[in-house]
């Protein structure tokens, strides 16, 4: 009973609901990625797929049903993670449905809540594993939980994308994918803009438990390669009901900068900084977004980094945002409503896209390969290279051999600010996204020093002004 | 009504038997449906609940210990197969009989530390234990692998093809109906009756001789051996062992099941296991209301059935068992030996001097000097709060001493209760303290405990040793007792006999310790006529036999026909000793109780 | 070591003993731990939030909606806990009857509550400074209602017929009931003014601490630990055991690292029942 308590406030998944955002974007390309060639893991994209914002029925698969399991936490302490993953896959399934199904078949979910109970999570993934009238699987969403489900899916050769699992290499699994940050990138391309404003130490405040141990392991091998001093890691638990003496450390030993948690517990360091009128800078992944840390961090929360593929819910012009990330929110807004912090007045919608991403990418490449056979569709999901504007995250899909649907590129860099309307969020990303070519008008690249290109169409050629 | 009740019980076992072998070919009825290797595996975790389970049942339902450390053994077992089978290379098989072993280790370890603490208090040193247990799991680093846990656990044999699951799944069958047979052993033997005698009265078991402690260390062993192996056939089952399976939370369902079943009750944790994965498996497309739906099923359970299926069919007209026809000369068949051994009539058996007994300000006992002896009844009497019963517990050092010494048969007797009932001293408590829950023999057969010479293995396996022992025990329990009049109610629940069957039942309990002194506080409260007839031709007897009978009483008429000596005392003094000719006469018992009409009248 | 350590460790062992003494409220007259008790810190919090943060209520017109729903959630949950506990005839039926209420009422809150931390804005934004460490007014309220849930649980029980009764049932229920001493309305009462002072520390709290709406049984737990290593069932133990680990653990994580704060608390739990079993200030505890 007492690890849910200890899970109350903190706990082990990574990032849980990201979607991602630009402020400046109109239409994202993302051309030469500095951090793609850094960790090699360019995909060179053939033909780039073009699906539609919604895959529409272009084959007939004499199936009449497609079922898309789905194993997490539906209640308990993280009831929000699957909760959320649910509802965004329920609206791409939805949407599909409406236009037509995948091959004429219609999609459903078949949900299991598998608590915090590793053996439930087991028996569910067993179960999901060895029906053979289930197509894909989502989940376990807790990593050291999949881990386990990993070999039956393995053995049972049955397809499955992880919108949890921010640690473990996937190239391990031939059936699986993930459609998360890779942690690596994240933390990469956070340090990249700490090396470009000069700064020099910083440490970490996150929960003890396996992404913790994976952030520490990372920073700690990687920090002198950008300039930085990597102070630490100050372990936090559920029975901690404030950060200020974990903070309070690294004020006293000069921190510039704190990672916080990607998890609820990051409010309290958010609240922390707040108290100790923290001078530095706080920066986490997607869990940033969590309206938790506004309404715990206050004001002082405005200029907090935030790494995490497309999450474009602050921008309040609409009209910026990627087409499918817009159709998808708004399905999910619309079906789930959004959460509004009482005190900062910070919003969030009630989905999780990157799940999304798994139900999309599958019925794309089902489509492309016109087969609901498990190696196929994987051989396709592996090649896939959908632009950005069309996927529910908002991020480009193509995942390549690592089976990660997103690459560094996919990893944008937010820096939280307020004004009198609200919250909002500015670009800041380190990795130079310097368009080699101007390829169309509207498309959106960056400066070195990050202020947007607009590629437009000047006396018929096509030229990069500032945005 | 007999033949209904052996027709149902008839019907029960075959329904098990038809149940185990449903259960040995369920690998083969499933083979065709859609998903064998789901169905599988539900019903083999399903397997190792029950047998965890059991493993609580034995230590709360029989013990009473309150364990919420379950979880944690289990995960203990689990690692303990997972690091000795992977990590260490070791043959599957010894690695299942190391995660019982360590699982008994881990017990063991815990109640040795908390010894000291009841009932609440032990709880949650378990609780605690068992969150320290999962943060250092967690913090194990390579031994443990920390937070993500040991994978690539398989059934021994498994991955060079020698097992396959179903082969595997048998063998959890198989060892689910051997930790059955375990606890049913177990508990119908001398170790199970002592466990339900400290359950009921911790203090009533000591004065029979029983150990609370040691017993208590053996009951939590028992119950960790069972649970480590069932933690051990677990990680093999899902393949990985992590630190979440200690989560009380996740245990959930061990309680669950054994309340559903029945607490205490053989059966009872099988088959509410076995419900409870009926209903988890049911629900399981709930999703987000998946606790709503399984809290409201339990409550509603605890308020439809709150003894459980088994306890609630226990209870019930067809299960509770009945008094039996005796046949005519039955009795003859029973012989007991009364005489108390190595004692000639009139030796000094137990001699106390100066006994002193403070609470804080009050003198309870003040300065008695008092000699019990064979063969003889010995009286006590005195007013309310005189310090009688405060005597006696000093005797049979309940209280310790404030000063004074107690020697039985001329050696200063041992400091701990239940050592001095060994040494022959047995106490009858003023209020019944029978152990209500058990049937009337299993109550007499309970005293019977230090005549049993067979060790807990001889008990779980049921040797020739074991089995010897018990038939005599069995006999000698009916011809005590006969002698009380109360063959033929062997078989009912101590609680539902009358008041006057249930003071002579604590007494024939207390005989078959075979004592040398037996002290009886006030055993005629309530007595019919007939029953009071029985106590004194049974007192009669045994005082012929050698044996000192302490009596405490009110009933003066009672007392003063049966005591051969009589001590009457007053403000923790004795104030007056002798026959009861000599007492009634005394001046100063007299004197002393003028003011007291109510002793007056009685000594009159 | 800085005077703010002891300060938050201060703040929040005012928590732990105000969850510590609704428990004992509970724990008197029936000797049930209620493992659902945690679920009133939820209602406070949320409550919190639903009135005063979402829809801006005046706070005098929170605190009544409150007491009165938090009356209501004792008054639900006695019976939840009761019936099977009078009908069950096992000393163990508290167990199961109070984690079957802790998880329907977890669950409903969850499911209404899924993606919101509990958490407003505090009722007095301002900062009180002791000696260079900072105090929030929000903060110093918990722990002035921890002193007033004391003094006054103290002067009722010692007081007021009711509290006599309480009294006379924790110490036999048997004989109270021979004597006249109504113990099921006593149990009712109990369960109703428990939910609300917890409700009440929960509703006070919540903008300081963040609260899940899932986290019912950490509070539970802390209260526990707290009652325990005071002494189950005396009011001077749930205070003396909640600082306790508030402070322990605050100290101990700024010194040793923040792991070791849980830790220790077990630690110290386990310890301190093999030195003392009974807690600080406990009477020794049999079976029902």
């Amino acid at each position: 009973m007492l690890t849910v308590m200890e899970r109350c406030f903190g706990e082990r998944y990574t990032s849980t609901v990201s979607d991602g955002g630009n402020v400046f974007k109109k239409k994202v390309i993302i051309a030469a990625v500095a951090a793609t060639a850094l960790f090699g893991t360019a995909v060179t994209a053939t033909a780039a797929d073009n699906p539609g914002l919604v895959p529409k029925k272009v084959w007939d698969s004499k199936a009449d049903k497609i079922k898309i399991g789905l194993v997490a936490p539906m209640t308990g302490i993280f009831a929000v993670l699957g909760i959320s993953q649910r509802n965004s896959l329920q609206v791409v399934a939805d949407q599909i449905n409406a236009a037509g199904g995948i091959g004429g078949a219609k999609i459903e979910l078949v949900v299991r809540d598998g608590g915090l109970d590793p053996v439930a999570s087991a028996n569910y993934a067993k179960e999901l594993a060895g029906d053979s009238s289930i197509n894909m699987v989502a989940g376990p969403s807790i990593s050291s939980y999949y881990q386990g489900a990993a070999t039956y899916y393995e053995a049972a050769k049955k397809l499955n994308c992880q919108p949890a699992v921010a640690a473990l290499d996937f190239t391990d699994y031939k059936y699986a994918f993930r459609s998360q940050d890779y942690y690596k990138d994240t933390l990469t391309a956070l340090m990249t803009v700490l090396q470009k404003r000069s700064i020099k130490k910083f440490g970490m405040i996150y929960e003890s438990g396996p992404t913790g141990t994976d952030f520490d392991a990372y920073y700690t091998a990687q920090a002198t390669k950008y300039g930085l001093t990597y102070l630490g890691w100050e372990k936090i638990t559920s029975t901690a009901t404030s950060h200020n003496a974990e903070l309070q450390k690294f004020i006293d030993k000069g921190a510039e900068a704190v990672n916080i948690s990607n998890n609820a517990y990051g409010a309290y360091t958010a609240k922390a900084a707040k108290e100790l009128k923290y001078k530095g800078i706080l920066m986490g992944g997607s869990g940033a977004q969590n309206i938790a840390f506004h309404e715990t961090g206050g004001d002082d929360f405005a200029g907090t980094l935030m790494a995490a593929p497309n999450y474009q819910w602050p921008i309040r012009d609409k009209s910026l945002w990627q087409p499918g990330y817009k159709a998808h929110t708004e399905a999910v807004v619309k079906a789930n409503g959004f959460n509004t912090g009482v005190k900062s007045g910070a919003t969030s919608p009630n989905g999780t896209a990157i799940a999304a991403d798994c139900l999309y990418a599958y019925a794309v490449a089902a489509n492309k390969v016109r087969s609901l056979d498990a190696t196929k569709v994987r051989d396709a999901m592996e090649k896939l290279d959908i632009p950005a504007k069309m996927t529910p995250s908002g991020v480009r899909i193509h995942p390549g051999p690592e089976h990660n649907l997103y690459q560094a590129d996919g990893i944008n860099v937010y820096e939280w600010r307020k004004d009198a309307k609200g919250w909002y969020t500015i670009e800041v990303n380190g990795v130079s996204r310097q368009a080699a070519a101007c390829p169309e008008a509207g498309w959106i690249a960056k400066t070195a020093t990050g202020s947007p290109l607009v590629c437009a169409k000047v006396s018929g050629k096509l030229v990069y002004r500032a945005g | 009504m007999i033949s209904t009740f052996k027709g149902l019980n008839r019907v029960l076992i075959t329904g098990s038997l038809l149940a185990i072998a449903l259960l040995y070919f369920f690998p083969i009825l499933i083979k065709s449906s859609n998903n064998p290797s789901f169905y599988l595996q539900v019903v083999s975790v399903a397997v190792c609940s029950a047998i965890l389970t059991i493993s609580l049942n034995i230590c709360m339902g029989y013990g009473g210990l309150l364990s919420l450390m379950h979880t944690g053994m289990q995960m203990v077992g689990g690692y303990a197969v997972a690091i000795l089978a992977v990590k260490q290379g070791w043959n599957g098989w010894l690695a299942l009989v190391a995660s019982a072993v360590i699982g008994a280790i881990f017990a063991i370890l815990v109640i040795l530390i908390s010894l000291r603490a009841t009932y609440l208090y032990f709880g949650m040193i378990t609780l605690a234990v068992n969150l320290i247990a999962m943060e250092a799991v967690r913090h194990g680093g390579e031994l443990t692998g920390g937070y993500n846990g040991l994978f690539g656990v398989f059934a021994p044999g498994i991955p060079s093809g020698m097992m396959s699951a179903e082969g595997f799944y048998r063998v959890m069958i198989t060892i689910l109906i051997l930790a059955y047979v375990v606890q049913r052993n177990l508990i119908f033997s001398g170790f199970g009756r002592n466990t339900m005698a400290l359950r009921e009265s911790s203090e009533t078991a000591t004065a029979l001789g029983i150990s609370p402690n040691m017993h208590r260390v053996k009951v939590f062993s028992v119950s960790g051996a069972l649970a480590g192996l069932a933690g051990g056939l677990l990680s093999i089952q899902i393949g990985y062992a992590v630190a979440d399976i200690g989560d009380l939370n996740n245990g959930l369902i061990f309680f669950v099941g054994l309340f559903l079943g029945g607490v205490g009750t053989l059966a009872g944790p099988v088959l509410g296991v076995a419900l409870v994965a009926v209903i988890d498996f049911t629900i399981r497309g709930t999703g987000q209301y998946r606790t709503l739906v399984l809290g409201s099923i339990l409550l509603l359970t605890m308020i439809i059935l709150p003894r459980g299926i088994v306890g609630t069919y226990r209870a019930s007209r067809y299960g509770s068992p009945r008094s039996r026809e005796v046949m005519p000369g039955e009795a003859d068949n029973y012989h007991l030996d009364i005489a108390v051994k190595n004692v000639t009539k009139g030796e000094v058996l137990l001699e106390a001097k100066d006994v002193v007994k403070h609470f804080g300000g009050v003198h309870a006992v003040d300065g008695i000097s008092v000699q019990f002896k064979a063969g003889e009844v010995h009286g006590i009497i005195g007013p309310n709060g005189s310090g009688k019963s405060t005597l006696i517990s000093a005797l049979t050092r309940y209280h310790e001493l404030t000063s004074g010494s107690v020697t039985l048969l001329g050696v200063e007797a041992d400091k701990k209760p239940f050592k001095v009932a060994r040494d022959g001293v047995t106490r009858v408590f003023q209020i019944p303290h029978l152990f209500e829950r058990v049937s009337v023999l299993d109550n007499v057969l309970t005293g019977m405990y230090r005549r049993d010479k067979y060790s807990i293995f001889d008990a779980i396996f049921r040797t020739p040793r074991y089995l010897k022992a018990n038939s005599r025990s069995v006999a000698e329990a009916k011809a005590l007792l006969s002698l009380a009049g109360m063959l033929g109610m062997e078989e009912l629940a101590a609680g539902s006999i009358s008041h006057g069957q249930k003071r002579l039942l604590e007494v024939i309990r207390a005989v078959a310790t075979e004592p040398k002194i037996l002290i009886l506080d006030e055993p005629a409260t309530g007595l019919t006529q007939d029953e009071m007839h029985s106590l004194t031709s049974l007192i009669r007897t045994l005082a012929a036999g050698g044996m000192c009978v302490v009596l405490i009483e009110h009933n003066v008429a009672f007392l003063m026909d049966l005591a051969d000596i009589v001590t009457v005392i007053q403000s923790g003094k004795v104030i007056a000793e002798g026959t009861p000719q000599a007492v009634q006469k005394d001046e100063r018992v007299l004197e002393a109780y003028l003011g007291n009409t109510d002793f007056s009248k009685e000594l009159a | 070591m800085s005077l703010q350590i002891w300060i938050d460790g201060l703040f929040a062992g005012s928590v732990f003993a105000i969850i510590a003494l609704s428990m004992t409220i509970v724990y008197q007259p029936t000797r049930i731990m209620n493992f659902a008790q945690g679920e009133g810190f939820i209602l406070g919090a949320a409550l919190g939030y639903q009135l005063v943060g979402v829809w801006k209520w005046p706070l005098i017109q929170s605190l009544v909606v409150l007491v009165i729903a938090a009356a209501l959630m004792g008054f639900i949950m006695e019976r939840m806990v009761m019936l099977p506990v009078q009908l069950s005839g096992s000393k163990f039926a508290w167990i199961i009857a109070t984690l079957a209420a802790a998880m329907i009422f977890q669950s409903a809150f969850n499911i209404k509550y899924v993606n919101v931390t509990f958490s407003y804005f505090d009722l007095i934004e301002k900062d009180i400074s002791i000696f260079g460490a900072k105090l929030s007014v929000q903060k110093l309220l918990v722990i002035l209602m921890m002193i007033i849930v004391f003094i006054a649980n103290d002067q009722f029980l010692k007081r007021t017929l009711w509290g006599r009764s309480i009294r006379a049932i924790a110490h036999n229920p048997d004989t109270s009931t021979i004597l006249g001493i109504p113990t099921k309305p006593v149990i009712k009462l109990a369960f109703i003014t428990g939910t609300i002072v917890i409700a009440l520390v929960g509703f006070l709290a919540s903008p300081v601490i963040i609260v899940a709406p899932a986290a019912g049984l950490f509070f539970t737990i802390q209260g526990f630990t707290a009652a325990i290593i005071g002494g189950v069932g005396s009011p001077k133990g749930a205070v003396v055991g909640g600082l306790m680990i508030g402070i322990l653990d605050s100290v101990v994580r700024s010194w040793l690292g923040g792991t070791w704060g849980l830790f220790s608390t077990f630690f110290v739990l386990a310890v301190i029942l093999i030195l003392k079993p009974n807690g600080f200030f406990g009477k020794r505890v049999e079976g029902r």
